[in-house]
């Protein structure tokens, strides 16, 4: 026993080491141990903190040793970063750090080994905390050293693994798909390919993968693989990167029901267990609501403020243009902010309203008297006058402005571009108050539409996968197609959009209705969808899809801005490796032999 | 429990699985129904009972499997199959849909779980069968599918068959247990890193274009650049341990030029790598011994340990390859200058001469070619390999006794006469039944020669970033003796199948850079393939070490499965092609203008590495 607490062995012993930087502690007091890490700190010349993938402890050499090689290199101290052996015994320190587990000891060295040297012209300490990320991408195996940097891998790590336990725990089983796997198909309009040799190519997997719904066919019951996805865009935000990592899972003889509760519960454990903060259950908000609620179709729900349709109010205004709105698809939509009139007398508009055409954007506040005295004129493309004052009084009525509230008022046609432009206020507004109420926020969009508008160009695109089974069922509505909607949902956390699932159509008769009502012709669906129905001409089992984003959920728990910072060697936004200077430039004879053109 | 309590399988198309109906879940256990009242017009399957009261009524989805007659059939699902009998009180009445379901239609069956009369021991299920009073068409095969591919010998499906139709395949009741129990045993793993306090750090798929890598593909970029996708993670992975990581994994998917795939070699597969830092050859190993026992142990098998350490020219001699079967014991001997100018092994069965013919050893030696016989007996000695036998000390050398048999392989050099004897070997190990195919038998090789030829040339055999073992330290300035340097590289060798490689890194970017220019010949002109090092090693780097699972090698000797596109659920055909996904497909054409657009040039752009990294 006496000899075990005179030469403990650590936690993790190798060839190079008894014990890891991070593990001393008073009761190792007087114990011989071997250590090895880099020098991060030079207290003094013979003073420093070593630090290893664990810790860090402070070690004192005395004079004596070492002496002849420092001599021999011309150094005062070794450089920052090099890796050393230090040999010696555990002491106490004579001020004691507490903020360090290992801040009650030090080692007194009695040999010091130089095992690495490190160049003196370091690009940056890795340690400082104001290093810039474009500068932390650029060199990242030292911005990774930053123990910060290792808690985040740590946190990654342990945030995938509780993901993988809550849906083992539910029959889930880990089956791996191929990275070249598919073809190249027009609607893959961001696909990276992959050339192989005579002129064919591979689609790189991207955010639809066919095989999830290929194993159903399969036979297998529940699966799921956490998978790298790829993407080719010109410029990146920081909630994206051209290679990402999703969870994408598949459940057989599943309906909306058992996908909703299998999601809620896989999320909610996980975030749970990595966080170490129970969970709720994620809010439910119909995609229609969301929009309305909230102007947008991934709403950050720590913020509570909520958007009023006003357009029945319009039938009070003297403006017949506003009159009618309500008959020919526009809408006035009203934002109360309590309590706020003092604070945002000074808040800008102008900035919102780029980016927003064909809205007129209102800010409305009470005189002392109790009337709506100052209404301010925003910008719009349309109507650039004041709010009619009969509406401003209908609005002010019914949805009970205070005398020291703050009313934003948008006007458009189509309704979509009043929601889009006051969520967008909602936002500022409470980046501004600091509204947030909550630290996170989850909920559940559901109901998607198959295609929605965007409120700037106007324009129809896809939302919903025409795959997914019909909020109805197999009978489908008559109707536009953009008023289909869809067993889809997707997942926002904290405003970002973080995943999203399907029930998809097992019945392939259901699902040729679907692609008609859609209008996707019959060379689209062959296109795109043709290797997956010939899969599926066998049979395949009801079963239902969701994916999750793993970088924005951790980048998300962890309270970090971007993605890149929960990555180990991520591209910058223009989507180039600062690391390996690639992609490089590539004789355009050896692509062009490849496509045998 | 209460028969009815709710399954961990229910959802709202079954309250059970196929696969976990028991004895318990009828309700009146040895008791058959009554007889039924006779039916009067019914054109449906309706319940004779209410639900509550008699045996537990259950829904259950899945495909029609085999159907044993007009009214009954096997209904199959991920986790079994299950008996479904129509209704027999409802019999003139059995609807068209119950009898015609066909092979592989999806249905959707409810009624009462009674207990069989005569019980199937072949199937978990056996005991029991559903009473179908209802059932519900989900999902109607269009047409029937090709039976072969879901009979019952797999053996005699040619290889694209399989691909073909990969989701009909798959459907195999062999396949939809092998690839669950890939991933128990990924499980697993993932449960041994972490717990562990292994952090998993992955590299990107999107890297350097490197002009001379045997593996990856191009992924051009546009403008005239492109990426390369790793053939391994090894290269990366140096920035991650340049990083710090004391200890890190990674499942990665690689994928890999091969031109003659076989069953140990796909087009692509999935690596485990595990680095370690403050590490030598012994941390690597002890930690991936425990790790593949405990992946043993996941699956119910088992492996024996420790694992026997050979090294590599040893291994040569003993089992005459580098990849040792251990799982029969026979070890081959030197013989040394037994014949003039010739290099001379032998082997020697112990009592083995009454277990194989003459004509069997005669017949042995003949397919393997160079190789002769003999059989000890207590006055004798005969067959052809007897004057060798008897002359100098080679039968004391061989230990040989009475009832032995001896084989000897002759080469004119070292390696022909290895790779004699590892034929004799395994075909005498074969003849004798010395292997049980059943067992598992690890070991490792290491202390790897940093070169082999290869058609006259030397190359590289281990990894580049490997460390030379301390005895061979110095040699390294001497290039004239680079053939002899062995490195810290290390295979892991299960039942004879390379499944893991090995190495421990150069710390001191010094004797990297000697180790490269005198073993490995990778000059000046050559650093930017090898750059990840050199950029993140020169501000120091922990003494390292790496390991790369062929993962689905690992899995397939664990399952024993020979072949490893049969643990994967997606591999490709030889040629790199998905026959079912009809990919890689036609190149867009919008690509090619784009590649056109761009004036074409001659030369590699290799951007310049930094200039402090030339400098050191």
């Amino acid at each position: 026993m006496s000899e075990a607490t005179q030469n403990p062995v650590g936690d993790r012993p190798t060839a190079w080491r008894t014990h890891t930087c991070g593990e001393l502690r008073e009761a190792h007091l007087g114990a011989k141990v071997t250590l090895c890490g880099h020098v991060k700190h030079l207290v003094e010349s013979r003073i420093w903190d070593l630090r290893d993938g664990n810790g860090v402890t402070r070690v004192t050499v005395p004079s004596g040793v070492v002496d002849e090689e420092l001599k021999s290199r011309q150094m005062q101290a070794p450089s920052l970063e090099t890796v050393v052996k230090v040999k010696g015994e555990v002491r106490r320190r004579a001020s004691p750090d507490p903020t360090n587990p290992t801040g009650l000891i030090h080692l007194h060295a009695t040999e010091v080994e130089f095992v690495s040297f490190a160049a003196s012209n370091l690009v940056f300490d890795p340690s400082a905390d104001d290093v810039p990320a474009d500068e932390r991408i650029r060199h990242r195996y030292l911005a990774l050293r930053n123990l910060q940097m290792h808690e985040r891998m740590r946190a990654r790590t342990k945030f995938v693994q509780a993901l993988r336990v809550a849906l083992g725990e539910r029959h889930f089983e880990d089956v791996e798909t191929p990275l070249l796997a598919d073809k190249w198909t027009p609607e893959q309009t961001e696909a990276y390919l992959a050339i192989r040799d005579n002129g064919k190519v591979f689609a790189l997997p991207g955010q639809r993968s066919i095989h999830g719904a290929l194993l159903m066919a399969a036979g297998f019951d529940r699966v799921f693989e956490v998978a790298r996805r790829f993407r080719k865009k010109a410029a990146y935000t920081e909630w994206q990167q051209p290679e990402f990592n999703v969870l994408d899972a598949s459940l057989a003889y599943a309906g909306e029901e058992d996908l909703h509760l299998v999601v809620d519960s896989v999320l909610t454990e996980t975030l749970s267990r990595a966080t170490g903060v129970e969970q709720r259950p994620p809010l439910e908000l119909t995609y229609d609501d969301a929009w309305l609620k909230y102007g947008t179709g991934a709403p950050d729900l720590r913020v509570t403020l909520e958007i009023q349709d006003a357009t029945p109010l319009a039938a009070h205004a003297r403006a017949l243009g506003l009159r009618e709105l309500r008959f020919n698809g526009g809408a006035v939509r009203a934002l109360r902010v309590p309590s706020s009139a003092e604070r945002l007398a000074n808040f800008a508009l102008r900035p919102l309203l780029e980016g927003s055409p064909g809205v007129a954007l209102h800010k409305l506040t009470l005189g002392g008297d109790g009337k709506p005295a100052e209404t301010t004129l925003a910008v719009g493309v349309t109507q650039d006058a004041p709010l009619d004052g009969l509406l401003a009084a209908a609005l002010v009525h019914d949805l009970k402005v205070g005398i020291s509230d703050t009313l934003f008022v948008a006007v458009a046609n189509p309704a979509i571009r009043a929601a889009a432009l006051l969520g967008k206020v909602r936002m500022a507004v409470a980046k501004e108050l600091k509204l947030e109420t909550r630290k996170h926020a989850l909920v559940r969009i559901t109901r998607l539409p198959y295609v929605e508008q965007d409120p700037v160009t106007l324009e129809t695109r896809e939302r919903a996968e025409p795959l997914a089974r019909a909020a109805g069922g197999d009978e489908l509505p008559a109707g536009p197609k953009g008023e289909l909607r869809a067993q889809a949902f997707h997942l926002v956390y904290d405003g970002v959009n973080v995943g999203g699932g399907s029930v998809r159509n097992h019945d392939q008769h259901a699902q040729g209705r679907l692609f008609e009502q859609l209008h996707i012709s019959s060379k689209d669906v062959d296109q795109r969808y043709g290797r997956l129905q010939a899969a599926l001409r066998f049979g395949v089992p009801p079963h239902a899809r969701f994916a999750l984003g793993i970088d924005r959920l951790v980048a998300l728990t962890l309270g970090l801005p971007a993605i890149h910072e929960v990555m180990p060697l991520p591209k910058m936004a223009d989507g180039m490796d600062p690391l390996t200077r690639s992609p490089w430039p590539i004789d355009n004879n050896i692509v062009r032999a490849l496509l045998g053109l | 429990m209460a028969p009815n309590r709710a399954s961990d399988h229910a959802t709202q198309y079954r309250t059970h699985s196929c696969g976990e109906l028991r004895a318990e879940h009828a309700a009146r256990p040895g008791a058959r129904p009554a007889p039924p009242p006779i039916a009067d017009e019914l054109d449906v399957l309706v319940p004779r009972r209410p639900a509550t009261a008699g045996p537990t009524v259950v829904t259950l989805s899945g495909y029609v499997d085999e159907r044993v007659d007009e009214f009954s059939f096997l209904l199959r699902d991920h986790y079994g199959r299950t008996l479904v009998k129509a209704d027999q009180s409802a019999l003139p009445y059995v609807p068209d849909r119950f009898k015609k379901a066909g092979r592989e239609d999806v249905v959707q069956v409810t009624g009462a779980v009674q207990l069989r009369l005569s019980s199937d021991p072949g199937l978990q299920t056996g005991e029991i069968e559903v009473i179908c009073t209802q059932i519900e068409p989900l999902s109607v095969s269009a047409e029937p599918p090709p039976a072969d591919l879901l009979g019952q010998d797999a053996g005699k499906i040619e290889g694209n068959a399989k691909l073909l139709h990969r989701q009909l395949y798959l459907r195999r009741p062999e396949m939809q247990q092998r690839l669950s129990q890939r991933a128990q045993i990924t499980k697993a793993a993932r449960e041994y890193l972490t717990s562990n306090d292994f952090f998993e750090v992955e590299t990107p798929h999107l890297f350097w274009y490197d002009p001379v890598a045997i593996g990856g593909e191009v992924v051009p970029a546009g403008n005239g650049r492109a990426w390369r996708t790793p053939s391994g993670p090894v290269v990366l992975d140096q920035y991650i341990i340049g990083g710090g990581f004391d200890r890190a994994f990674q499942f990665s998917c690689t994928t890999r030029r091969e031109n003659s795939p076989g069953p140990l070699h796909g087009q692509e597969h999935t690596s485990l790598d595990i680095n370690l830092a403050y590490a030598d050859v012994d941390d690597l190993c002890k930690r991936l011994e425990d790790l593949v026992a405990y992946l043993f142990a996941a699956a119910g098998k088992s492996v024996p340990r420790p694992f026997p350490r050979f090294t590599f020219d040893d291994a040569m001699v003993r089992f005459g390859t580098e990849r040792p079967e251990i799982r029969f014991p026979l070890e081959i001997v030197d013989l040394g200058d037994a014949q003039k100018g010739k290099v001379t092994r032998g082997l020697r069965a112990l009592l083995a001469s009454d277990r194989v013919s003459d004509a069997d050893l005669d017949k042995l030696c003949k397919v393997t070619g160079g190789v002769t016989w003999a059989k000890v007996a207590e006055k004798e000695i005969t067959g052809p390999a007897a004057a060798l036998l008897k002359s100098g000390d080679v039968k004391k050398k061989l230990g040989a006794a009475a009832n032995d048999v001896v084989l000897i392989a002759t080469g004119s050099t070292a390696d022909e006469a290895s790779a004699l004897s590892a034929g004799m070997r395994l075909r005498l190990g074969e003849a004798l039944q010395l292997l049980d195919k059943d067992k598992h038998a690890a070991c490792w090789v290491e202390s790897y020669p940093f070169l082999e030829m290869d058609k006259g040339t030397l190359v590289a055999r281990v990894v580049v970033f490997s460390r030379p073992i301390d005895e061979d330290m110095a040699l390294v300035p001497d290039r004239k003796q680079r053939a002899k340097i062995r490195a810290r590289a290390f295979d892991l060798i299960v039942d004879g199948v390379e499944v893991a490689s090995g190495y421990v890194g150069n710390h001191s970017l010094v004797e990297q850079r000697v180790v490269w220019d005198n073993v490995l010949g990778i000059g000046q002109q050559d650093l930017f393939r090898v750059r990840a090092p050199i950029e993140a090693f020169r501000f120091g780097v922990p003494p390292h070490g790496g390991v790369n699972i062929g993962y689905e090698r690992l899995v397939g000797r664990i399952l024993g499965v020979d072949d490893i596109a049969d643990v994967m659920a997606f591999p490709k055909s030889a040629t790199c092609t998905d026959p079912m996904l009809q990919s890689p497909g036609p190149v867009p054409p919008s690509f090619v203008a784009d590649l056109v657009a761009v004036a074409p040039s001659t030369k590699y752009g290799i951007p310049e590495l930094s200039e402090d990294t030339n400098k050191l």
